[in-house]
């Protein structure tokens, strides 16, 4: 070997180590953000380097085009993905999501990060077999830059403005696609006020996914019985802020549904009404304890009655069904931290 | 060994521009404020804390309760605190 490359090597390393030593990376190598490098990805995205998507909190840092697209070179990234990137970073922002406080939360919570529409084909992000673990580099690198740039930017750290106890996997990339070709319903989107022709982009700030078995029942009712005790757990958020919650329909499970002529909306109804833990049990868990009366539930819960029935999310509207997954009878319950979702369309393509 | 330029993923800027606030060397007559974030328990870790800077010669100032604890204090919170208050102490509870 040449002394060149010798010291082509050496640089390499020593600017991969130069990103762990100044707080960059989460852990894992990163790929050097050379200016090169991150000008492809804002050619790609067909906006000005010097653009401002918008302010992370808690510590608003801007976060220009250029910026970002640093963090998705970091994260691995083709330079294809930035609009999508900056499409999950804009959605962040929408005040509904709560990003500060869940940025400086002792809770596990991180932005979960779902894909609808053209863009899933375009990007190839994975909506089918294992879309939420490894092996697809869309759904690892796409979540990746997301989590990179809420740390980078907004400055959460581990152990200095992130104060998660424990944080979870999802953490270093949350992100997969509606399995909109097999599912049994119109995409998500469609009914958000978009249309299934929109590429679109939905995050929520989340706990990880919790796995529902059911291998045994062949009707709704059961089924989604099944889904609802999952959902209603004492120790879960939604059981006392009554945020938005997220469940993710196997396909195998969404078909069961379907093939009884319910839609999405039976589903939510359905799992509004069943999804409940009586006052005298949310009693002894929570953020307040015994003093239910400090609780978000909805307005007309009886907070005196310890047999009064307290659902997961205020309104059927606020559980959010995607389907997605491959074979096998299983769905995902995924509670929020405390805040709504939010979606929006985006261009692809980039620019705005 | 050239070392290679990279475009930094950071504002500087903003991570710069987080500081503490002065320390106060004497409390004699302060108009204390409090912060609850409306956590369980902020409430009594101020109220102690306020017991303690009152023997130091703090005054009892306003208290002010957020209505939602993972939001940022509102603009009417924080000017409402200038407005009747020398210092403030903020308690985040859990």
């Amino acid at each position: 070997m040449s002394i060149a490359e010798v010291s082509r090597a050496d640089a390499v390393l020593d600017s991969i180590e130069r990103c762990h030593r100044e707080g960059w990376s989460d852990g894992l190598p990163v790929i050097p953000p050379l200016p090169e490098l991150v000008e492809r990805h804002v050619d790609a995205s067909r906006r000005g380097a010097q653009d401002v998507v918008g302010e992370i909190p808690p510590a608003w840092g801007v976060a220009t085009v250029e910026r970002i697209a640093a963090n998705a070179v970091m994260a691995g990234c083709l330079p294809e993905y930035l609009p999508a990137v900056i499409a999950a970073v804009e959605a962040l922002l929408d005040d509904r999501v709560g990003l500060h406080g869940v940025q400086c939360t002792t809770h596990v919570a991180t932005p979960l990060v779902v894909y609808n529409g053209p863009v899933r084909r375009l990007l190839d992000i994975n909506g089918g077999h294992n879309c939420l673990g490894q092996g697809h580099r869309a759904n690892a690198t796409i979540g990746r830059a997301v989590r990179l740039v809420l740390t980078n930017l907004g400055g959460a750290r581990p152990g200095g403005m992130d104060k998660a106890t424990f944080g979870h996997p999802g953490k270093f990339s949350y992100c997969f696609a509606e399995n909109e070709e097999e599912s049994p319903f119109p995409p998500y989107h469609a009914g958000e006020g978009l249309t299934a022709e929109d590429s679109a982009v939905t995050v929520f700030a989340a706990e990880a996914p919790h796995n529902v078995n059911n291998h045994g029942s062949s009707d709704p009712w059961s089924l989604l019985d099944t889904v609802a005790d999952s959902m209603a757990t004492l120790g879960n958020n939604n059981m006392y802020l009554a945020s938005d919650y997220v469940v993710v329909l196997g396909i195998e499970h969404a078909r069961i549904v379907a093939d009884h002529g319910w839609e999405r909306r039976h589903v939510q109804q359905y799992l509004h009404e069943r999804a409940r833990l009586p006052v005298r049990r949310l009693r002894i868990g929570g953020m307040y304890g015994e003093d239910v009366g400090r609780n978000f539930w909805a307005r007309w819960v009886r907070r005196d009655d310890p047999d009064a029935l307290v659902p997961v999310a205020r309104a059927p509207d606020d559980i959010k069904v995607f389907v997605a997954g491959g074979a096998g009878r299983h769905s995902l319950v995924i509670p929020g931290w405390g805040t709504r979702t939010s979606t929006r369309s985006f261009d692809p393509q980039g620019a705005r | 060994m050239d070392r290679l330029t990279l475009v930094s993923p950071v504002d500087v800027r903003a991570a710069d521009a987080v500081s503490l606030a002065a320390r106060r060397n004497d409390l004699s007559g302060c108009r204390l404020g409090l912060l609850d974030n409306r956590k369980g328990n902020a409430n009594v870790l101020l109220e102690l804390v306020a017991a303690e800077l009152a023997k130091q010669g703090a005054a009892a100032g306003v208290m002010l309760e957020k209505r939602i604890f993972s939001r940022p204090a509102t603009a009417q919170n924080l000017a409402d605190l200038a407005a009747s208050s020398d210092a403030v102490v903020t308690a985040v509870g859990d």
